[in-house]
């Protein structure tokens, strides 16, 4: 049976974070230091080493996850932890600040912490709740599959117009010519639609072949006999590819949203690493 | 039904067939393995369609939405002839005449045409799009390095920081953990000032350079040195913290070795026990001055609540006259004196300024001697001083009276001289206390005959001898002074010094400043106090009315340095055993800057601060 990295093991790591959590938090309220708590306690330094292993540990999974020779225990046992443990950074590294924030390299060690556990966060919900969603938009088909549908669906659909009149034919295949889906990042990500249609030699935009489909209907209304039936079958015909690139469409966006968070998570990770070195290092040449 | 499917492949330039027989009512036609027939191409579905035969007629009919072409008409359903061409997804399927035992031949052209997927001509996944991540990754990371710490690192050993500063470059600033201390705040971006080795702790010698006068908790000759608290100043100041406190308040750092001195090797016979002001805090100890009979003041430290313990201060002053609720005679006539009539407390509030006859008693005690020149007065503070000045006064008054006293032209030049001649005055219902001088050299029983220099020494004598016992044993000095006859020709009384404490708990500092909006009755009970001796100092059940121990509830939370310092001000600078020459750059520009500012300052204020005639001072009576 399929598990989740968020139950690998009976949620061995959620646990483990916890009583991580859970012991940072009371030997903060314990503590005394006889000053603001700030990272030059010994708390501080503890909470602060801590930290530390723990950022260099999560860095080290984007090297693990590329071992496909088993070391070690399994990926996903390494992407449980990492989430959990993840997680518990931020309790970790806000006890150590003791809450003392400024314009300065610590903070901004901190926030790009934040930024990258936030954006890790998020991918944890992109993860959970996008591939069942688009599993249940493609009926357990792959987009690859949709495609070939929907190739098969324009070649039945040149197939019906070749005996009709010479202005469906140019609508209809100039529709088919100039669907446009997924594209750049943002067009991914908001579904943008740049699909066009040319009508009577005019260039429309044509999103979600709207154009294109009351065009057609319209075109019904004055067709007539063999012409009436034919063009009523590629109506429906249509209407069901315009279907399918909906499906494409949300199933673009759905995976560009359930993966775009890498592209920042990442990244900031390795302006994070930079930050903690100047972090450390600074501190202890003022010491 | 019986079904002969002849599956014709192209492979290559030349055709490949197969065949297969299948006999059952319904055929079913798609992707899947189980198919009776099977079009592997992933743009069908596992099961695409079923061809079933009724009444000797057969049917397609697809599944779900899918859709076929029969002879180029789209359906979903629709009746087969032999003859028809039916196009599922490229792929044709002819239905032909039966032959030898079946009932119908379908001929299954399968098409395997490479062309261009329709989905290779779209980006639809993100990697499509070649985000540079990698590139970000690195360019994040080194951005990061180089200006928050190579560049600023750079400057630091290169010492050209200031240079980092002055241009639009990351400095050492970013790297401040907090802001400095409001007292350290002009120390500005110079980090350099007590930050000197890289990778070192701020040293103590950093910090003494400027702090030359901190003085040590205890004797360190004695006891070694005060790393029973800590071995850095940074132990207990801390900078860069945002509370905005420097100092360590809690009380842990007194009561770890106060709760038990002995347990530190540091046992004192003076210093009890002390964990929490409210919980265990020994009784207040006040200083009380005791004049010896060498003639001498010592402190002694007392237990404020020793039955039998005086002020010796040699000043007698009733408190409960002074405050009475009906007023008290003065000068001005009867005026309510109140506690800051003469007490007032300096700038800052720990001290109280001096009480001094001149400021605060002067006006109502006047040290006036004869009643015919009342605003004639006697100095006070030194007797031989108020003797001189007696004699000085009745010698003008022999010349000015008896020598010109029938020269009608006296009044006149007398006038002209400013001086105006002797009233005679007398309380109602008394004869006139100021006899003539005639009256009274002839009550002296003096030759007639005598000298004029004879009978000048025998009136100025008389008048003074007369006007000093008066003075010091009658009607000024006893009032307040202790007297005592002594056998001196020249003064022949002795007045007690008297000298007020300065400091009756010089252990702590208590701020009258910050308790100004107290009545000064709720410490000190002075409205009963009918003599001096009393010691009007409060007990620590009168403070514990309002403050607490460090954690105290619904009191005001006081630790150890509410009330106590810890550097002392009767200990050894810290300087002289801690500070050892170190090589500053910056810092001490900084630092040379503000000694020659202190330096200034005060020798400045000592130059100017007036010669002080406080009581407490005042221990030249002889």
């Amino acid at each position: 049976m399929h598990t989740s990295f968020l139950s690998h093991a009976g949620g061995r790591y959620f646990w483990l974070a916890l009583v991580l959590i859970i012991a940072c938090c009371t030997a903060y309220l314990l503590d005394e230091p006889h000053q603001a708590p700030n990272g030059g306690t010994w708390l501080g330094y503890t909470l602060g080493t801590m930290g530390a292993l723990l950022i260099l540990w999560l860095l080290y999974l984007g090297r693990r996850k590329r071992n496909f020779i088993q070391g070690w225990g399994t990926v996903r046992g390494w992407v449980s932890a990492h989430v959990y443990l993840g997680g518990s950074l931020l309790v970790v590294a806000t006890l150590h600040s003791g809450f003392q924030f400024g314009i300065n390299i610590h903070t901004l060690a901190y926030v790009l912490m934040c930024l990258v556990i936030f954006s890790g966060g998020y991918g944890v919900w992109a993860y959970v709740t996008y591939p069942a969603a688009r599993n249940e938009l493609k009926r357990s088909q792959t987009l690859d599959d949709i495609f070939m549908q929907l190739e098969d669906a324009d070649g039945q659909l040149k197939r019906e117009i070749g005996s009709l009149a010479a202005d469906i034919r140019g609508v209809v295949t100039s529709a088919i010519e100039r669907t446009e889906v997924g594209g750049s990042l943002w067009a991914q990500l908001a579904a943008v639609d740049h699909s066009k249609v040319i009508i009577d030699g005019v260039v429309h935009a044509n999103p979600d072949q709207v154009k294109v489909v009351s065009w057609l209907v319209q075109r019904l209304t004055i067709a007539e006999g063999a012409e009436s039936k034919k063009l009523a079958g590629v109506v429906r015909d249509y209407g069901a590819r315009q279907k399918l690139l909906r499906v494409i469409r949300a199933d673009i966006r759905f995976n560009g949203l359930q993966e775009v968070w890498l592209y920042l998570h990442v990244p900031l990770s390795f302006g994070l690493l930079a930050a903690l070195i100047a972090h450390i290092v600074s501190v202890f040449i003022y010491w | 039904m019986r079904l002969l499917i002849k599956y014709i492949e192209s492979r290559g330039i030349g055709k490949e067939t197969h065949q297969s027989t299948y006999e059952g009512d319904v055929a079913t036609i798609g992707r899947g393995t189980d198919q009776t027939i099977q079009i592997a191409d992933r743009r069908l579905p596992l099961s695409h369609s079923r061809l079933t035969v009724a009444a000797g007629k057969l049917s397609l009919a697809a599944t779900g939405d899918y859709r076929f072409a029969v002879n180029g008409e789209s359906s979903r359903r629709a009746p087969l002839a032999v003859g028809d061409k039916v196009n599922i997804s490229g792929h044709s399927l002819k239905v032909c005449e039966g032959e030898a035992g079946v009932d119908y031949v379908l001929e299954v052209e399968l098409v395997a045409e490479t062309v261009e997927k329709l989905r290779d001509r779209f980006q639809t996944r993100l990697r499509d799009v070649s985000l540079p991540t990698r590139g970000l990754a690195w360019v994040l990371f080194l951005v990061t390095l180089v200006g928050t710490l190579l560049i600023p690192a750079a400057g630091l050993y290169s010492d050209q920081m200031a240079t980092l500063r002055e241009l639009p470059l990351p400095d050492d600033g970013q790297w401040i953990s907090g802001e400095l201390h409001q007292n350290h705040a002009f120390l500005g971006d110079d980090c350099s000032g007590c930050h000197v080795k890289p990778f070192v702790a701020t040293r103590n010698e950093d910090c003494l350079a400027c702090h030359q006068t901190i003085n040590h908790h205890f004797d360190t000759s004695v006891h070694g040195v005060d790393n029973q608290v800590g071995e850095r100043c940074g132990d207990c100041h801390q900078e860069h913290s945002t509370t905005g406190s420097i100092i360590r308040t809690d009380q842990a750092v007194c009561t770890d070795c106060h709760q038990d001195l002995a347990a530190v090797g540091m046992q004192s016979e003076e210093l009890q026990p002390a964990t929490d002001f409210s919980a265990n805090h020994p009784g207040f100890k006040v200083s009380l001055l005791k004049y010896g009979f060498d003639e001498q003041w010592r402190t002694a430290r007392h237990e404020i609540f020793e039955d039998d313990l005086v002020e010796e201060s040699n000043l007698k002053f009733p408190h409960d006259l002074h405050l009475s609720e009906d007023g008290i005679d003065s000068a001005a006539g009867t005026v309510r004196m109140v506690c800051a009539d003469c007490h007032v407390p300096e700038k800052g509030g720990l001290q109280m300024q001096p009480v001094t006859m001149q400021d605060h008693c002067a006006s109502c005690h006047q040290l006036g001697f004869d009643p015919r020149s009342p605003e004639r007065v006697v100095p006070h503070g030194s007797p031989p001083d108020l003797m001189r000045t007696l004699r000085e006064y009745y010698a003008l008054q022999y010349l000015t009276e008896e020598l010109n006293k029938n020269d009608p032209q006296r009044d006149q030049t007398l006038a002209a001289l400013g001086t105006e001649p002797q009233r005679e005055v007398r309380r109602p219902g008394r004869v006139a206390r100021a006899e003539s001088i005639t009256d009274i050299i002839a009550a002296s029983q003096m030759d007639p005959g005598a000298s004029m220099g004879v009978r000048a020494q025998v009136f100025i004598e008389g008048r003074v001898a007369e006007a000093a016992a008066n003075l010091f044993e009658k009607q000024t000095c006893t009032i307040c002074h202790e007297i005592t006859a002594v056998a001196d020709t020249e003064v022949p009384w002795k007045v007690l010094p008297v000298r007020l404490s300065d400091s009756w708990f010089p252990k702590s500092e208590f701020s009258h400043a910050g308790h100004k909006n107290m009545q000064c009755e709720s410490c000190h009970e002075a409205s009963t106090s009918a003599v001096a001796a009393d010691i009007l100092m409060p007990r620590i059940d009168g403070c514990r009315e309002c403050h607490g121990g460090e954690k105290a509830q619904g009191l005001l939370a006081s630790n150890c340095i509410t009330c106590h310092v810890f550097h002392a001000d009767d200990q050894a600078p810290m300087t002289s055993t801690m500070h050892s020459a170190a090589n500053h750059s910056t810092g001490d520009l900084i630092r040379a800057a503000i000694n020659a500012s202190v330096m200034a300052g005060s020798l400045g204020s000592a130059a100017a601060s007036p010669a002080n005639d406080s009581m407490q001072q005042s221990q030249g009576h002889p």
